[in-house]
């Protein structure tokens, strides 16, 4: 088996609550009405994992599977080629009031990083390329009691142009509700299961070198689109993995850290039954 | 209808750590999109020539004629980094580089490299641009590392079907699979008479002729 080094790691709960996720009941009326705060015209249509309100400037999408919505400027002829940089005091607060209206309410959330999308343009093989920058990017990360939100479903972005209007934004969300506490799996069990990843198969000490420099627990949220009833404590390995082919591969990888009581979590999802009618 | 054809790479045999999830993200991508399906190799049947001209780089075995430039849209998913991308299976050497690689030529005009680090920014265009688009449209991939997931070809899928540009389908499909350390990046051409920005695919609106002369590049980046 392979030799991987993993960092000291302490200070971890022994037990946290699972977080059941209720599906969203997104209606068209609802949807319309996030679309009518977002200035974006016509009607609400089903498009299968979206419903979807667009006019010629703008487009706002609800996920079906989540309580995720994601708003877009259109109408472009090709990217934006504009000299300059764009404030970035400015572009904070033009997201800060987009996350305000339009971030899930009560939620734990703070700016995890700013980053400048750009263009690159090249004319030729002997010229240097030119670089305009699009938007400057506000990224957002949640947190729920002290834990973080990781994987691709559980985050907000905003992207602001150089007149500090919003370009595009997205909030990334699944409504919870905790259940029982579940028991954390200790990290060095944790470790132990990753040794026993199926990346590491066949690789053997001399051939190849691996090491874990971040290792944390948060809880995992799935894309947007999918289905997902519980936001379960998961443990994230970061880390390089070194082969002769393959000289550095950064992975990124998510193991249970909690064993979820399934039947418990669907009993909790069952919706409210309606009395019976009775005849008086 | 449009062609497509997929290839993965789960099992590296010791070459480079295992992937688990190329095989469903690739096949989410083949068993989603309105097309028609030409080609699905996968593991110790995906070859690093089926990506390569013939008679070009060293080996000069490529093979690309008869499979990745042979149909409209092409999505590898496995491990890659700034000049090539890697196979299991030692056919010729395992690596196809971008020195071995002449796209569009024949038919191919989009292409997703679902690999790490493949569009790192620096240098961008003279190991994937300029030699590299012979009337491809895009290169859709990664600036930076990518995780090993399942979902990202069935939404690059659906929102093609649905009708949404090239590049929107790519950027939306990373931003809903990644988390925001990740940067999504692509690389298009462009030449008189042609308007690669505004593709979609076949059926779903525009598609532009092919820019089989480049006259310009662009390469876009940003946070997922």
């Amino acid at each position: 088996m392979l030799t991987i080094e993993f960092p000291k790691i302490a200070g971890l709960p022994t037990a946290v609550p699972v977080l059941t996720t209720p599906p969203p009941a997104w209606t068209a009326r609802a949807v319309a009405e996030l679309a009518r705060r977002a200035n974006v015209g016509g009607d609400v249509a089903d498009r299968g994992a979206w419903l979807v309100a667009a006019d010629d400037e703008a487009t706002l999408e609800v996920f079906q599977a989540s309580h995720s919505l994601r708003y877009m400027r259109r109408g472009e002829r090709g990217e934006p080629r504009r000299e300059g940089v764009i404030d970035e005091a400015r572009a904070r607060e033009a997201a800060d009031a987009w996350v305000h209206a339009f971030g899930p309410d009560g939620a734990q959330y703070a700016v995890h990083s700013v980053a400048e999308a750009e263009v690159l343009v090249s004319r030729g093989r002997d010229r240097a390329p030119e670089r305009f920058v699009t938007d400057l990017q506000v990224n957002f990360r949640f947190d729920i009691g002290g834990l973080p939100l990781i994987g691709p479903g559980a985050k907000m972005q905003v992207s602001v142009g150089h007149e500090g209007e919003v370009r595009g934004a997205y909030r990334f969300w699944r409504e919870h509700r905790p259940m029982k506490e579940a028991r954390i799996a200790p990290a060095e069990q944790a470790c132990e299961h990753f040794r026993r990843h199926p990346m590491f198969a066949r690789l053997k000490d001399g051939a190849a070198k691996a090491h874990v420099h971040s290792l944390r627990l948060g809880y995992f949220a799935e894309p947007p689109t999918e289905a997902q009833h519980v936001l379960l404590p998961t443990y994230e390995f970061r880390g390089v993995l070194a082969t002769e082919l393959h000289p550095h591969y950064e992975f990124v990888t998510y193991l249970p850290a909690a064993t979820p009581d399934h039947a418990a979590i669907k009993e909790t999802l069952r919706p409210v039954r309606r009395p019976d009618v009775v005849a008086i | 209808m449009g062609t497509i054809g997929i290839e993965w790479v789960k099992e590296y045999h010791g070459l480079a750590g295992n992937l688990t999830n190329t095989k469903p993200q690739a096949e989410g991508f083949y068993n989603t999109l309105s097309a028609t399906k030409r080609f699905n190799w996968g593991d110790d049947l995906a070859w690093d020539q089926d990506f390569e001209q013939s008679g070009v780089g060293s080996p000069s075995s490529g093979t690309d004629t008869t499979w990745a430039d042979d149909v409209d849209f092409v999505f590898f998913s496995g491990h890659g980094s700034a000049d090539r991308f890697y196979f299991g299976r030692k056919i010729d050497d395992a690596v196809a580089k971008n020195t071995e690689i002449r796209w569009g030529d024949r038919q191919l005009e989009w292409i997703t490299l679902d690999a790490c680090n493949v569009l790192e920014r620096d240098g961008v265009f003279d190991r994937w641009g300029w030699p590299v688009f012979r009337g491809l449209h895009y290169i859709l991939g990664f600036h930076t590392t990518t995780s090993d997931e399942a979902n990202r070809g069935r939404a690059l899928a659906q929102y093609l079907n649905a009708g949404w540009s090239v590049r929107e389908a790519w950027i939306k499909a990373a931003q809903d699979t990644e988390d925001s350390d990740v940067w999504w990046a692509y690389l298009r051409a462009d030449a008189d008479g042609t308007d690669t920005y505004n593709d979609h695919w076949w059926g779903e609106g525009h598609v532009s002729p092919d820019p089989d002369d480049p006259t310009i590049l662009f390469y876009a980046r940003a946070t997922c």
